[in-house]
């Protein structure tokens, strides 16, 4: 467990796009907020961590074949999820909690975090980093602002428990999937 | 020593492999041969845990690949594609491998020395050639230095000398005592390296035996093959 959770977040570490997406992210962030926007910069960072989720989780299935390796590697496979999982929130969390802090706040890390888990859950789900990447941004931007704008009676679910299931189900899923 | 017993697998309603029984045994390349199509690469996959059969067992040295705890250490194997990300480094692979398993940092620069890739250790996977590619995958095969290899068509893409350079490292690595299983469609390959040879076409195993027991009373491994799996018209 340890040595796989390692192993994940040297993946992590080394692929050039997480870098690229982290910096943007606190780049946008530190550029808007003495903007000024209406709903706050954290906005603006959260798209960054949702991208960043996806590619985590998302770069196992482009070309190449790395998930095959990871799976030869660590045949166990709801172990491997769980390791992911960590490392995940070990490699990407900081990013997270920087945005929060560069966005002025730091109670915002929280959210963040469960954001970046449920974009890896969405990644892993649908296999497909342009897509997942579309599917998140439509829940987040589009879905949810419209739902709670013409239907205020209905009750979403608190953001852990959703993020927990859709966890759930993409670790049911990853342990399934043919690859 | 690789166990193959009676394994099936049907995915839908196709019969993808149907009772497959082989050995291959340490000390000894083992060629694993049929036409495009034939349960090959299935058979591997459900060796290593990748796919589920519905029948049978598929054991290294008497255990199930997703039941290892090091798994590279046991069984190494090379399958399609080299693994790596596009965007990642070989050594950056390597290096997240070998820490999947506990496996010492030095060990990915021995393989990358072994497999002749230590020049270009630094370039992204992406930017290999096919034979560069194949070559990374057996390094990422060899970091556990495992005493069993599994091989995927494994001189497929590689020029003349990437395939006598594999050849040679094959034969090698069964002399050192090694159970070699490799797969190819490849009969011309397949003569020149393997002891033992089995034949597999549409999922059940049609010979199985030593070379000169499988080539038998005709002219070639070819002829042999051809004649074990007539009549079915071109599957290329």
């Amino acid at each position: 467990m340890i040595t796989a959770t390692r192993a994940e977040v040297i993946k992590l570490a080394t692929l050039p796009s997480l870098k690229v997406t982290a910096a943007l992210t606190w780049a946008v962030t530190i550029l808007l907020r003495p903007a000024g926007p209406e709903r706050g910069a954290v906005p603006y960072a959260q798209i960054g961590v949702l991208v960043l989720g996806v590619l985590a989780a998302g770069h196992e299935y482009q070309g190449g074949g790395q998930i095959r390796a990871a799976l030869l590697a660590v045949p166990r496979r709801p172990l491997l999820a769980v390791a992911k999982a960590v490392a995940l929130l070990a490699a990407a969390g900081p990013v997270a909690l920087v945005a929060a802090l560069l966005a002025g706040e730091p109670g915002a890390t929280g959210g963040l975090l469960l954001d970046l888990l449920l974009a890896a859950s969405v990644a892993t789900i649908m296999r497909n980093p342009v897509g997942a990447t579309a599917a998140v941004l439509t829940a987040y931007e589009i879905v949810l602002p419209l739902v709670r704008a013409r239907l205020p009676e209905v009750a979403l679910p608190p953001a852990p428990v959703a993020v927990a299931a859709v966890a759930v189900i993409a670790t049911v899923i990853f342990s399934r999937q043919t690859v | 020593m690789i166990t193959i017993e009676g394994v099936s697998r049907v995915r839908g309603r196709a019969r993808i492999l149907h009772e497959v029984s082989f050995e291959a045994r340490a000390g000894r390349v083992t060629g694993f041969l049929g036409p495009n199509g034939a349960g090959k690469t299935s058979t591997l996959r459900v060796l290593l845990g990748l796919d589920r059969a519905q029948g049978g067992r598929a054991l290294i040295d008497g255990r199930r690949y997703v039941d290892l705890d090091r798994p590279l250490t046991v069984a190494g194997a090379l399958l399609d594609g080299s693994g790596a990300h596009r965007a990642r480094t070989a050594r950056a692979h390597l290096r997240w491998m070998a820490a999947s398993n506990g496996l010492p940092k030095r060990r990915v620069d021995e393989v990358l020395e072994l497999v002749g890739l230590a020049g270009e250790a630094g370039k992204r996977a992406g930017r290999y050639s096919l034979g560069m590619s194949r070559r990374l995958g057996l390094a990422a095969a060899l970091l556990g230095d495992p005493p069993v290899l599994i091989l995927d068509e494994p001189v497929n893409g590689l020029d003349p000398a990437g395939i006598r350079w594999m050849r040679a490292f094959l034969r090698d690595s069964a002399a050192e005592g090694r159970t070699v299983l490799l797969s190819s469609h490849l009969m011309g390959e397949l003569a020149e390296t393997a002891d033992d040879v089995v034949i597999i076409d549409h999922g059940v195993v049609k010979a199985d035996g030593t070379l000169a027991e499988v080539v038998g009373s005709h002219a070639t491994l070819e002829d042999a093959f051809l004649a074990r799996t007539a009549g079915e018209g071109a599957s290329w």
